[in-house]
């Protein structure tokens, strides 16, 4: 369960709102205050529920501070996949000095989505240099460098895809050519 | 806003050509008549390409008369009747004319900057009519020149930056497309890439000519410019087809695939703009 359901207050909430709250709850549902009721045995249970989601809440903020964990990140991806780039950057932006290869693997996406693209490409090669094992950031990188040697989607013209008339016309006289050959094979004259 | 988004005709049947050339009489016409007849001579490429996507996405059938104009007096010629679309695309192409003007004064010193001083004279009033109709495109364009001119100024490095501006104005051209719906996302980044590209491909026809004149230009930063400039122009197009598959296209499929797959790539020989040297 959220733990920050269970405390019901928002993900935003500063620390001092989490203690806040925290405090509220627990002098509701101290087992010290339902000694005699027959509510005892659900407030104890309520209030290891409280102390459960205060510590993953607040080991959850320990861990922020030094380092971000994989939470985080997911959380950016998350930003991602709705289309929402702006919050998704501004979470990457507070942990920008870890700058590991995940890191810079969504900094890139973020950069590809707006449109960034030099940004996006350093970024996703700098992620496989990081961690070179990780498929996502290999196929990330491989996909920027068929872009970067001109593959369209969609293109009905691969055939004539340098779109040279020269060419064309060169491989029209080509195959007249070759047909001539056949003819003075057979024996005929064209 | 240059030039660059053009048909490659070698590809392209007459039918579409017609279709093609209709829109382009018709934005021209009804640029005139609603807006003074100066900016017919301004005219570019890119908004007859706004104009033929905006009508890509509906099904509604176009409405293509013969018709004479200055420019063609003798022989009629096929012409759009005035439309939503070209009513919309008509202010934009207004809209992106002054600024053009107004950057070019910015851009060049007191004594060559005179004729476009008069030209912003003449088209000023235009502008403001344009400006009523669609306000918020016109503080947008107007607040991302600044921004241009405020990234030249600073010989910005990064080339990425140096696109953003154009490519924004773009991006809000295309998504302010009227009465499309649902599809604002892969137009503005068909927009924002389309942008990009003119940038890029104005800042590589120009790059000798500014290496000269020590003008800036983002390219002349790096220290393989020619590469660089590849490089940034297939990724770009590459983006410019991706979002192109997301849109939901009615009809003109062939022009608009001619333009996106053909004509960009070959821009070095379509646009009117020669490189200096070549």
């Amino acid at each position: 369960m959220d733990p920050y359901q269970v405390l019901g207050i928002s993900p935003t909430a500063t620390d001092e709102e989490v203690k806040d709250a925290y405090r509220k709850l627990s002098m509701k549902y101290h087992p010290d205050y339902h000694d005699e009721s027959m509510l005892k045995d659900v407030a104890e249970q309520k209030m290891a529920e409280l102390n459960a989601a205060y510590d993953e809440i607040m080991n959850m903020r320990r861990n922020k501070a030094s380092g971000a964990s994989g939470n985080v990140y997911m959380d950016a991806r998350c930003k991602i996949e709705q289309g929402n780039y702006t919050a998704a950057d501004n979470i990457l932006e507070q942990y920008r000095n870890e700058g590991n290869a995940e890191w810079n693997y969504l900094k890139g996406t973020v950069c590809l989505a707006r449109g960034w693209l030099n940004d996006a490409v350093s970024y996703i090669s700098r992620a496989v240099q990081l961690d070179p094992t990780n498929r996502e950031y290999q196929a990330a990188l491989q996909q920027m460098k068929r872009r970067q040697n001109g593959q369209m989607n969609g293109n009905p013209y691969t055939q004539a895809n340098n779109a040279d008339p020269a060419n064309c016309l060169c491989n029209a006289c080509q195959c007249i050519i070759c047909t001539d050959c056949l003819c003075d094979c057979l024996g005929g004259g064209c | 806003m240059f030039g660059y988004i053009k048909p490659f005709k070698p590809y392209m049947r007459f039918c579409e050509f017609d279709v093609y050339n209709a829109f382009y009489c018709g934005l021209c016409k009804q640029m005139g008549k609603k807006y003074g007849q100066i900016f017919r001579l301004m005219l570019s490429y890119d908004f007859t390409f706004l104009s033929i996507l905006a009508a890509s996405l509906n099904s509604d059938e176009p409405e293509i008369k013969m018709a004479h104009c200055i420019v063609h007096p003798v022989k009629k010629r096929p012409c759009l009747s005035a439309c939503r679309e070209l009513d919309y695309t008509s202010a934009a192409a207004v809209i992106s004319i002054y600024h053009k003007i107004c950057d070019s004064i910015n851009d060049s010193s007191l004594i060559i900057s005179v004729p476009y001083r008069i030209l912003k004279l003449f088209t000023k009033r235009g502008y403001k009519l344009a400006k009523s109709r669609y306000p918020e495109l016109a503080d947008s364009v107007e607040e991302k020149m600044n921004q241009q001119f405020e990234l030249e100024k600073n010989k910005c490095p990064s080339i990425d930056m140096a696109c953003e501006p154009t490519a924004a104005i773009m991006s809000d051209m295309a998504k302010s497309i009227p009465s499309v719906n649902g599809q604002d996302k892969p137009l503005s980044g068909l927009g924002y890439h389309l942008g990009r590209f003119v940038y890029l491909a104005d800042a590589v026809t120009d790059m000798k000519k500014d290496a000269e004149k020590g003008n800036y230009n983002p390219l002349l930063s790096t220290e393989n410019p020619e590469e660089l400039a590849q490089i940034n122009i297939n990724m770009t197009l590459s983006l410019i087809a991706d979002y192109y598959c997301k849109l939901d296209i009615k009809k003109f499929r062939e022009i608009l695939d001619n333009i996106i797959y053909l004509g960009l790539k070959n821009f070095r020989l379509t646009s009117r703009k020669k490189r200096k040297g070549e």
